[in-house]
């Protein structure tokens, strides 16, 4: 009889541990998943704050108010309107293509080489200008 | 039965012993119970410990009041009725149209404490809606009633102060659109209840419902801002009853900017008259003139090789039947092709239409798609208006644009054809989610020779010889086409009531965009000599529309000194019949 007693015990105390370990660990799913919901929450609040801030901002600079403010400010921040003279020349007939001859004057110095060296490895170049390698 | 001391004490053991059984049962019974109920009322004294102090905790954490900026406050009981409609952006990423979160006033009048006193705080709150109508709502039978969509969060602070336990907020969508009345006629609007009731939001009303993803138009604001406020501003100076313009790439189809003047608010669009509604640009048909004589002199010159040498006789008016087709500035001369679209001439026109004959130039409109209704995303496109039976002599009047009625839209995606090397384009308002590839068609309306030649002739047209010298641009080759046409009244045409457009294309050497803008009834000014007509109405507005183009789409100039061809393609004399 008492180990009877003695088994329906360490059970009923066996099921009791094993149901609080459950509930513990329910306990820490549903933390997890409400730590989740909360993340999710976050994320649709700031994604919600974004396209409002988005909205703003693109309110903010539609072309009306920004050429409204342009115009404002435009004297003194010396900003015009630019037109397609400021940027293409105009015609000018074929006189500005006609090529000029430009004087070159005569070097002061004799120049190094003869002619133009092949190998152009810092090494030669060295050896060609007199260097610690050189001559 | 005699009964010794021996069997006694026999007995008594006995009983003793069943005696001590029976009570360690009974205590093994009772630790049994105990036990049992231990269990019990552990459980339920941990199942209360969660309620009450656990998920207490995570539900007051979880009702505890944002303090985002911009979200409102707290939802009295409030959930998100609708889902996200997508948004809406430009060709660049600007945003046309998006959801945001609001909160909705409703009451439940079972629950109302002071319908009166609550009537009358409301009404003072919100200044449009009147004491009458809210009592009236608050005192209904119901269980529920909207009393105002869209509170602001400032109101709804002041609402909550008002502490009447029968109002509520429910959170919702809607729709703003911040480049505000600038793209209603594109970009539409929606119901109060997210569906979408005009333009690109009824045209693609279940995909943003679905929320499929960002809708990207092919609309450029700033070239939309530049092409509105130049139109707004002639109309303005000719005191015009109403404007339109559409820009689109000639390469394929794509709508920069597309203005219909009046236009309105969409977020209240209800409180604009229904005639600001009403997109010129599309919906309307009208007889542009001489826009038209693009088409009837490309048709003429890709049926006729070396017709750019033909001559027209338009010394006289030209008289068939029971009509007289007379020229608005008459020359009284013979006309070469070239000259008969550079001044623009009716005789010459009608002439060379005859040439083509009514088939051949019906067959030719209906290539460029002139005679129905274009395929077009935006709902309600208008449908052109053409001569019923169609007889030979409309087909001189509608070589030079009158007895045909077609959409802006219409005309400047024909013109994208003439001009592009002759491939058919048709408008698209939705960008193509390949890059690259500009010309989307290979249906080909003209010849790329015939192209060419139109292009030189449209650029002669904006000479110092032609009909709008205004349109010309300093530092880029464009070139276009004016149209000035009497509108019809009750009593045949109405010389005092006029159409006057320009269509232009730019740069003219290699042409990327078309620009068409329209003045609905112009009056002539002293600046222009009480002329209302194209040349001096529409055509300057092309030339500031494209001067702003240069600049914000960074277009190269492509001058003629760049191209080998330019001498060819030089519109600064008028010897094309030998150059072609």
């Amino acid at each position: 009889m008492n180990t009877r007693v003695l088994v329906f015990v360490c059970l009923s105390f066996l099921s009791f541990i094993l149901a609080f370990s459950l509930f513990v660990v329910s306990q820490k799913v549903r933390s997890v998943e409400y730590s989740i919901h909360l993340v999710d929450k976050n994320v649709d609040t700031e994604k919600e704050t974004l396209r409002v801030l988005n909205a703003e901002w693109h309110y903010l600079n539609r072309p009306e108010r920004l050429e409204a403010i342009a115009k404002q400010g435009g004297d003194a921040l010396k900003m015009n309107p630019v037109h397609t003279d400021n940027i293409f020349k105009k015609d000018l007939g074929t006189s500005h293509l006609t090529p000029v001859s430009i004087p070159v004057p005569a070097p002061a110095v004799k120049p190094v080489f003869k002619k133009v060296p092949k190998d152009t490895s810092f090494d030669d170049v060295l050896e060609r200008v007199g260097g610690e390698n050189g001559n | 039965m005699a009964i010794n001391a021996r069997s006694l004490t026999r007995l008594s053991v006995t009983v003793t012993a069943e005696k001590g059984d029976a009570l360690h049962v009974a205590r093994s019974r009772i630790i049994i119970v105990r036990t049992v109920f231990i269990i019990l009322y552990s459980v339920v004294a941990l199942r209360l410990f969660d309620l009450m102090i656990l998920q207490a905790m995570f539900l007051q954490d979880d009702a505890a009041p944002s303090t985002i900026v911009g979200m409102p406050p707290s939802d009295v009981g409030g959930s998100v009725a609708q889902s996200v409609r997508s948004d809406i952006i430009d060709r660049n990423g600007v945003l046309l149209a998006s959801s945001l979160k609001v909160s909705s006033l409703y009451a439940d009048p079972k629950y109302i404490v002071d319908p009166q006193g609550t009537a009358k705080a409301l009404s003072s709150l919100f200044g449009d809606v009147a004491y009458d109508v809210l009592l009236s709502k608050l005192q209904k039978s119901g269980r529920f009633v909207w009393l105002k969509r869209g509170v602001t969060p400032s109101d709804q602070a002041a609402i909550l102060k008002i502490g009447d336990p029968g109002l509520g907020f429910q959170s919702e969508y809607r729709r703003v659109y911040p480049q505000g009345h600038s793209l209603a006629h594109v970009i539409g609007y929606n119901g109060i209840d997210g569906a979408g009731l005009m333009g690109l939001e009824r045209g693609f009303n279940s995909s943003l419902v679905e929320g499929a993803g960002v809708l990207r138009s092919t609309i450029d604001v700033r070239v939309q801002h530049a092409l509105l406020t130049e139109i707004q501003a002639s109309m303005s100076k000719f005191s015009a009853q109403g404007g339109a313009g559409v820009v689109m790439d000639v390469r394929n189809g794509e709508v920069l900017g597309l203005v219909s003047l009046p236009d309105f608010d969409p977020h209240a669009p209800m409180s604009f008259s229904k005639d600001t509604q009403f997109n010129r640009a599309v919906q309307g048909v009208y007889e542009l003139g001489s826009v038209f004589k693009i088409f009837s002199i490309a048709a003429f010159l890709d049926l006729n090789d070396g017709g750019l040498s033909r001559t027209f006789d338009a010394r006289e008016p030209l008289k068939r039947g029971r009509y007289m087709i007379r020229d608005f500035h008459p020359e009284k001369r013979v006309l070469t092709v070239p000259e008969v679209f550079m001044v623009s001439s009716n005789i010459g026109t009608a002439l060379v239409a005859e040439e083509i004959g009514t088939k051949g130039l019906k067959d030719f409109y209906r290539r460029l798609g002139l005679l129905s209704a274009l395929d077009i995303v935006l709902p309600a496109g208008g449908k052109p208006l053409i001569p019923r039976p169609w007889r030979d002599i409309n087909t001189l009047t509608a070589s030079y644009g009158h007895g045909i009625a077609v959409s802006p839209l219409h005309l400047v995606s024909a013109v994208s054809s003439i001009v592009n090397g002759g491939l058919k384009i048709s408008p698209r308002f939705i960008l193509a989610d390949e890059e690259g590839g500009d010309i989307v068609s290979s249906d080909r309306v003209i010849s790329e020779k015939t192209s060419a030649m139109m292009r030189s002739l449209m650029g002669m047209v904006v000479s110092e010889d032609g009909t709008a010298k205004k349109a010309a641009v300093a530092g880029m080759d464009v070139g276009g086409k004016t149209g000035t046409a009497e509108k019809p009244g009750k009593n045949g045409y109405d010389r005092k009531r006029l159409i006057s457009s320009f269509v232009g294309v730019f740069p003219i050497n290699d042409p990327q965009y078309a620009v068409f803008v329209m003045l609905d009834e112009p009056k002539g000014i002293k600046e222009s000599y009480g002329y209302a007509t194209a040349g001096w109405t529409a055509a300057p507005i092309f030339s500031k529309v494209v001067e702003r183009m240069v600049s914000i789409l960074s277009i190269s100039a492509n001058h003629p000194h760049d191209n080998k061809d330019s001498k060819k393609r030089s519109v600064s004399n008028i010897r094309y019949k030998e150059e072609f």
